[in-house]
């Protein structure tokens, strides 16, 4: 007990350490209650219900990148300026969102705070090594739905294009109007629950971080995968929409309201991360290939 | 004193971002409490109109496909009716909210049609007249917009109320409340949505017609409803004084 309080006391005497204790209880302050107020609120929205998964895997992030930086004693002039910049920046931003129950700005702002707090702690190298996490929280922002339904219609469209041929294609009697998809004598709403932008988000924000964790040397691949990620969404989400209309149509309406529920969204995330994985071996394999095999034998 | 001046620096923004958080903070105004459920005084018969049982399907007001707990979580109250004269039948949605906030604003009609899968063919800003007054002060701005899916195709008009303003686009909507926010205020929100089944060959003679049928349709309802009704669905006089200006 007295090694920790003197542990504690020599990390709130050294000036550097003090000040990083000092930030996290700031940002703390300011952020804890945001979360709660989402947890509450927004996030109980299936649109949003990707967000506690996303706030972890940020925190984790930035914990990561940071937990071997040094904290630098003496700041350059520029790192000084941008670092106050930011945070002070960032804080007014906060209070305007929070203000107006605006969580979208709320948590923009988290981007310069923290971006700011690493700046004036860290230094330009901690902002460096931090980067991909403080881009991270990009995938946290909670768009507005109106925004939401913008990006997300095609893709609802898509999916019940394919889904509708897909099961043509296999003899069902289905019939589709817009995102309305009839099987048999019922009616799916390929819209809610599939398709939405929180699969979306939640698949392209676990592919980057996935091929952050991989770390990949080649810029080229990572394009490549994180572009095919819409792809990928699209044809596990018709996968899942396909899925869910045979359930109905075979076993009937009360199973594929359970399915919906319980286990759509796991398969749907299974499909998507297995293609996500599946498409980067192929992509070394063919590299592999590629850098044996530099020419064709003629 | 300069080894604390990072950590006094932290403190002294977060201080003031939690200050300006407060200061700035709209009071939570309005009767909500009092008035729970305003729109269930919405008369079932007004005019030559009469409320009807009826199967026809209504597009929801919110773009999931209108699945109960989220028209609930958006809206304060919702009233969904189909009125007819014995030789037409109009549907009537109306979704109010007590306080506008960022968090949970009105969803435009458009968004909602091409949600279900609807084509929306044209829409366009409408004026709509109730009475003189109307017509001097540019009030009541609405669109008229005409959306098919299918063989089903529906004419619609409608407006969207903010306070003492209507809105007729969804950017300016969102900028008007963050700075009646700013400035204390969370003011109310209403959709008035008028739609009516019509043939698929249609011509514009007809299609002026139906959207006249629906014009009249709107006006009586305004008219013929307790001026505290009149009031929330298109805003009196005072209401528009105290509201500011009005928005494009």
């Amino acid at each position: 007990m007295t090694s920790l309080a003197s542990a504690l006391l020599h990390v709130l005497r050294t000036p550097r350490s003090r000040d990083g204790v000092v930030c996290l209880l700031c940002v703390g302050i300011l952020y804890v209650p945001t979360f709660v107020d989402l947890h509450n609120g927004l996030w109980r929205d299936a649109a949003h219900s990707h967000g506690p998964v996303m706030v972890t895997a940020a925190l984790w992030l930035f914990w990561k990148r940071l937990k071997d930086a040094p904290l630098i004693l003496t700041r350059s002039a520029s790192e000084n300026e941008l670092g106050w910049v930011l945070f002070f920046g960032g804080c007014c931003i906060y209070a305007l969102g929070r203000s107006q129950s605006f969580s979208f700005l709320e948590v923009l702002a988290a981007a310069p705070i923290s971006a700011g707090a690493i700046t004036l702690l860290y230094g330009f190298s901690g902002l460096n090594k931090a980067k991909f996490a403080i881009f991270f929280l990009f995938f946290l922002l909670p768009f507005p739905g109106t925004l939401i339904d913008i990006v997300t219609q095609p893709l609802k469209v898509a999916v019940s294009i394919a889904a509708e041929e897909v099961l043509y294609s296999f003899g069902y009697p289905v019939s589709r109007a817009g995102v309305i998809l009839g099987i048999g004598q019922y009616q799916l709403l390929v819209a809610d629950a599939c398709a939405g932008i929180n699969s979306l988000f939640l698949l392209e924000a676990f592919g980057l971080l996935y091929l952050n964790v991989v770390r990949h040397e080649s810029v080229l691949r990572n394009v490549i995968i994180a572009l095919l990620i819409f792809p990928i969404s699209f044809v596990s989400n018709t996968i899942r929409v396909v899925v869910l209309a045979l359930i109905s149509f075979h076993i009937g309406d009360s199973a594929a309201q359970g399915f919906l529920h319980d286990f759509s969204g796991i398969l749907l995330f299974l499909t998507a991360l297995l293609l996500v994985v599946a498409v980067d071996a192929l992509i070394r394999i063919i590299g592999q290939y590629a850098r044996h095999h530099p020419r064709m034998p003629t | 004193m300069k080894a604390w001046a990072t950590s006094l620096g932290f403190i002294f923004c977060t201080a003031l971002a939690l200050a300006m958080s407060v200061e700035f903070k709209p009071a939570v105004v309005r009767e909500v409490k009092e008035r729970p459920n305003i729109l269930v005084q919405i008369p079932s018969e007004f005019g030559k109109w009469k409320e009807e049982r009826s199967s026809l399907v209504q597009v929801p007001m919110t773009a999931d496909g209108g699945l109960q707990q989220q028209l609930r979580s958006t809206y304060d109250e919702v009233v969904e009716r189909v009125y007819g004269d014995g030789t037409q039948k109009i549907m009537l949605s109306i979704a109010y909210i007590h306080s506008q906030k960022q968090d949970d604003k009105i969803h435009r009609p458009e968004v909602c049609y091409r949600a279900q899968g609807f084509k929306i063919e044209f829409t366009e800003p409408h004026q709509f007249v109730r009475n003189a007054a109307d017509v001097r002060t540019m009030r009541l701005m609405g669109r008229r917009m005409l959306a098919t899916s299918g063989d089903r195709q529906e004419v619609v008009s409608y407006w969207i109320r903010v306070g003492g303003v209507f809105s007729t686009n969804a950017v300016v909507t969102r900028a008007r409340i963050f700075l009646d926010g700013l400035r204390g205020q969370t003011p109310d929100g209403i959709v008035v949505r008028a739609s009516q089944l019509v043939p698929s060959r249609l011509t514009d003679e007809e299609m002026e017609k139906a959207f006249e049928v629906q014009e009249q349709f709107l006006g009586e309802l305004i008219v013929e409803s307790t001026s505290e009704i009149g009031d929330v669905l298109a805003a009196s006089s005072e209401r528009v004084a105290s509201g500011g200006g009005m928005a494009q």
